[in-house]
């Protein structure tokens, strides 16, 4: 049905508009889904899916690649990607990246999507398995990576990633709806939006930086054949850190279920996952592979995980399952029992759209790794104008407002400040990340606790992710105490030997 | 345009001052008009927002945008709306009772739907309704009271400022049940999952939404809290009324015997309030001519062919009313929400 034709080309030209979007920062495929769906309104309902699960696919390797390449991400869920993308193209590595980060999405979708077809039969049975305890759960997991990505003053870090919760406690309080923190502005009283936030804090800072460095190309080289580095290096790697991918793609997927949260939450979950587990012997912060890996192989398996609450209950886990929910009850599609038994074909198709639009545009990502990699070694002095201009037509982009793009500029002008000074960044984002899930789940937990409703012990998906928490936390410490005794540094990830981490690098404590 | 394009106008006509009301529309001609929505895409608002788009581009001749604005429970959405210019290019769609409340409650910013926003008309009413999982035992009103003589029930909603926060704690204000609200869900289908987990007794939901979900037996619907049966699908038939002539207050005195005598008044205020429905509004300030031309473009998009196929097949219920129905409606839930509010602040400080 999908790849008959002329079904088939709805999803391929899904993917290469949602990949042209998706390049410049704050327009991606989401808001080109609503552009769509005032022009398909008309159509029938199989051309609607194949073109919307395309759009929701194919917009997340493009993102990835305006993070490694500019330190701009397309879209708040490629945020992750920026610790240690950026950091690889600096040091002339950015096709391996961006040949990672092509990998792991194809590689991530897929496994999100096979596990999304192997879990329609028990849908019912198993997504509301998932309720608070273990949302909280989830959201501990990724803060307590915050002890791991902490480099330098660990008194530093923790005033980061205190100062991120705080910030991430801005707007509604989840128990009285009374606002906080807003300071009487109409502005804050939904938060703190994440987009204005990562491109102040990455894009803006760094270009500040690379303007007060000198520096006169991103990854100090002037011509394309200095580069090392290869798009084939950074596929085999995701082979040679299989146990990690398998890992990252199933934190992706299940984290993806969460709404609201979602594809941001997962990426840095399992960034953070992957920082912990490779303990002393990784750089994580100065350009270690498994940094891009992670949080893309997550990116992408989160679609499969979203598309699962969405199709079964109704509940979208990322911003374009959002608008897909929108399109789907426009046609009269109504998820729940309906869509997964007598209309389970359409259901079908939607999966094999992202699958496909998945792979197409982490194939077409790789085949333009030569050309994108260009820009690192494009001149700053032509290059920072431009990037500054994106940084603020994606901050007015992702809602229209103003107000958005001066967060931009003064979170920049912050960014900058901890950079110079050594505060590290990555311990405030992922906090402030997420803060709001960590706290709307304590709270709705402990309130069902204290009513009886739910005894946290006897639930088997909190116990199990207990257990692996606690169980992950021990063998970080372990490894961290071994190495510390016994191991030299070890080979990077990739096979090669670790970069001398840059300058800036070091003072900004990542 | 409207009368250029030969578009019937239903329940209006082109009397004096036609020619300058058509001048009006004439300014709306090919002009970008803001549509708000305080709500995520995927939601009822949304979906109305997006049927409604091409059918009111058609009859103003003007291009619309619209622009989710989520959060605070569609105040932003509202206030930003409140705020812009009066000049017919910020429009919207609204939670009149979620906003008549809000304002009432003096949540901050929440514009007053009488003074800083004008309406336009109606898309759609809401058809709460209490609902509990289907194997919770509570199938009834009855069995909800006999559970509660046991012990304190536990009702889940988004927020405090959500009208179906309103419909539990007037429900339960009226059968004397003793209710523990848990607040901060994300959305009302994770209320509705934790229903169906079993976390939590009942909620009010949407009939309209919560349709798959009734229709296959994970959730029952115990009461509809309005006057006449909202028909909107076998599985709620039979469901008992909360107010009106045949509802369960006039027919089962009994059962709300610990609310008094008023307990008929208080439940007709609240259906009352609730009734207001998906309002669609403009600021404050419209000048008046430009104001009858939205109006008149609004009835003509909504009462059209076009539109209502577009609805059906969406399965999204309308309930149209022009400008002067909803101006009524709006002065009676004002009145109305007076008499329920003692009984929501009360309920709003036992969840503090």
């Amino acid at each position: 049905m999908v790849f008959s034709w002329p079904n088939i080309l709805y999803p391929v030209a899904g993917t290469l508009l949602a990949m042209v979007f998706s390049f410049l920062p704050g327009l991606s495929g989401v808001t080109l889904m609503a552009l769509a769906i005032p022009l398909t309104f008309q159509w029938q309902p199989l051309p609607v899916l194949l073109l919307f699960g395309a759009l929701v696919g194919g917009a997340t390797f493009m993102g990835s690649a305006t993070a490694i390449l500019l330190n701009i991400p397309g879209t708040a869920p490629n945020a992750a990607t920026m610790f240690d993308g950026y950091p690889m193209a600096r040091q002339g590595r950015a096709k391996t990246a961006l040949g990672c980060s092509a990998a792991a999405s194809a590689l991530g979708s897929t496994f999100g999507v096979l596990v999304l077809v192997a879990l329609i039969p028990l849908l019912a049975v198993l997504v509301p398995l998932l309720g608070p305890p273990e949302y909280l759960m989830l959201a501990i997991w990724g803060l307590t990576t915050i002890a791991t990505v902490i480099r330098g003053s660990v008194l530093k870090g923790l005033a980061m990633a205190g100062i991120g919760l705080m910030l991430s406690f801005v707007g509604f309080d989840p128990r009285s709806g009374a606002v906080r923190y807003d300071f009487g502005t109409l502005y804050l009283q939904d938060g703190l939006s994440l987009v204005p936030v990562f491109l102040g804090i990455f894009a803006v800072a760094e270009s500040i930086d690379l303007m007060a460095s000198g520096r006169a190309t991103i990854s100090g080289s002037t011509r394309l054949d200095q580069l090392g580095g290869s798009a084939i290096e950074g596929v085999r790697s995701v082979f040679r850190n299989f146990g990690l991918f398998v890992r990252s793609s199933l934190i992706g997927t299940v984290v993806g279920t969460i709404p609201g949260l979602g594809g941001t939450a997962a990426a840095f979950v399992a960034y953070g996952e992957a920082a912990r587990s490779a303990g002393s012997g990784g750089h994580f912060g100065s350009g270690d592979i498994r940094g891009v890996l992670a949080p893309e192989a997550a990116n992408d398996a989160k679609d499969g995980g979203a598309l699962l609450s969405t199709l079964a209950f109704g509940l979208p886990g990322s911003a374009g399952t959002a608008l897909l929910l929108s399109v789907l009850t426009l046609h009269g599609i109504r998820p729940g029992e309906q869509l997964m038994t007598a209309e389970l074909p359409l259901a079908f198709a939607l999966i094999w759209s992202l699958f496909l639009s998945n792979w197409l545009s982490s194939l077409v990502g790789l085949s333009l790794v030569g050309p994108l990699s260009r820009l690192t070694v494009a001149p700053t002095s032509r290059l920072l104008p431009p990037i500054l201009v994106l940084a603020a037509a994606g901050a007015f982009a992702y809602r229209g407002r103003l107000a958005d793009v001066w967060l931009t500029f003064s979170f920049g002008l912050i960014g900058y400040a901890m950079k110079r000074y050594g505060w590290p960044r990555v311990a405030f984002i992922i906090a402030l990340v997420l803060g709001p899930m960590f706290e709307l789940n304590l709270y709705l937990t402990l309130s069902l606790q204290r009513l009886g409703r739910i005894q946290v012990w006897t639930r088997p998906a909190f116990l199990t992710l207990a257990v692996l928490l606690a169980l992950t936390l021990w063998l970080a410490r372990s490894r961290t105490g071994l190495i510390g005794r016994t191991i030299r540094p070890r080979a990077r990830s990739d096979g090669k030997s670790p970069p001398k981490p840059e300058k800036p690098l070091e003072g900004g404590g990542e | 345009m409207l009368a250029a394009c030969g578009i019937p106008m239903l329940g209006y006509s082109w009397p004096e001052g036609s020619s300058s009301r058509q001048t009006a529309c004439d300014v709306m001609e090919g002009a970008r008009i803001r549509w708000l929505v305080g709500y995520s895409p995927g939601g009822g608002y949304d979906a109305y927002s997006r049927l409604i788009e091409p059918v009111l581009e058609r009859a103003l001749g003007a291009k619309i945008l619209v622009d989710n604005i989520p959060g605070a429970a569609g105040i932003i959405a509202a206030r930003t709306l409140a705020n812009a210019p009066a000049d017919g290019r910020t429009l919207g769609i609204i939670d009149g009772p979620g906003l008549l409340l809000a304002n009432r409650r003096r949540v901050a910013s929440a514009p007053d739907l009488q003074t800083e926003l004008v309406p336009l008309g109606r898309v759609a009413r809401l058809h709460p309704m209490l609902v509990t999982a289907a194997g919770s035992g509570l199938m009834t009103i009855e069995d909800l009271l006999a559970r509660a003589r046991s012990g304190f029930l536990v009702a889940g909603v988004t927020a405090t400022v959500s009208q179906n926060f309103v419909n539990c704690a007037v429900s339960a204000h009226l059968l004397g049940i003793d209710v523990r609200f848990v607040t901060g869900f994300p959305g009302s289908r994770e209320v509705l999952l934790a229903i169906i987990r079993g976390d939590l007794d009942f909620t009010s939901a949407d009939g309209e939404s919560v349709r798959s979900e009734v229709e296959s037996e994970k959730l029952v619907p115990i009461l509809q809290i309005a006057r006449e049966p909202f028909g909107l699908y076998s599985a709620i038939d039979g469901v008992p009324m909360l107010a009106g002539e045949e509802g369960i207050t006039a027919r089962r005195p009994d059962l709300f015997a610990s609310a008094g005598s008023g307990s008929r008044e208080m439940a007709e205020s609240l259906v009352s309030f609730t009734s207001l429905g998906r309002l669609l509004v403009g600021p404050a300030g419209l000048p008046a001519q430009l104001r009858l031309c939205l109006e008149e473009g609004l009835s003509s998009a909504l009462g059209g062919p076009e539109f209502r196929a577009s609805a059906a097949r969406a399965h999204r219920s309308l309930a149209v009313a022009s400008a002067a129905e909803v101006r009524r409606e709006l002065a009676t839930a004002a009145s109305a929400i007076t008499r329920v509010l003692p009984v929501v602040e009360e309920a709003v400080r036992e969840v503090r």
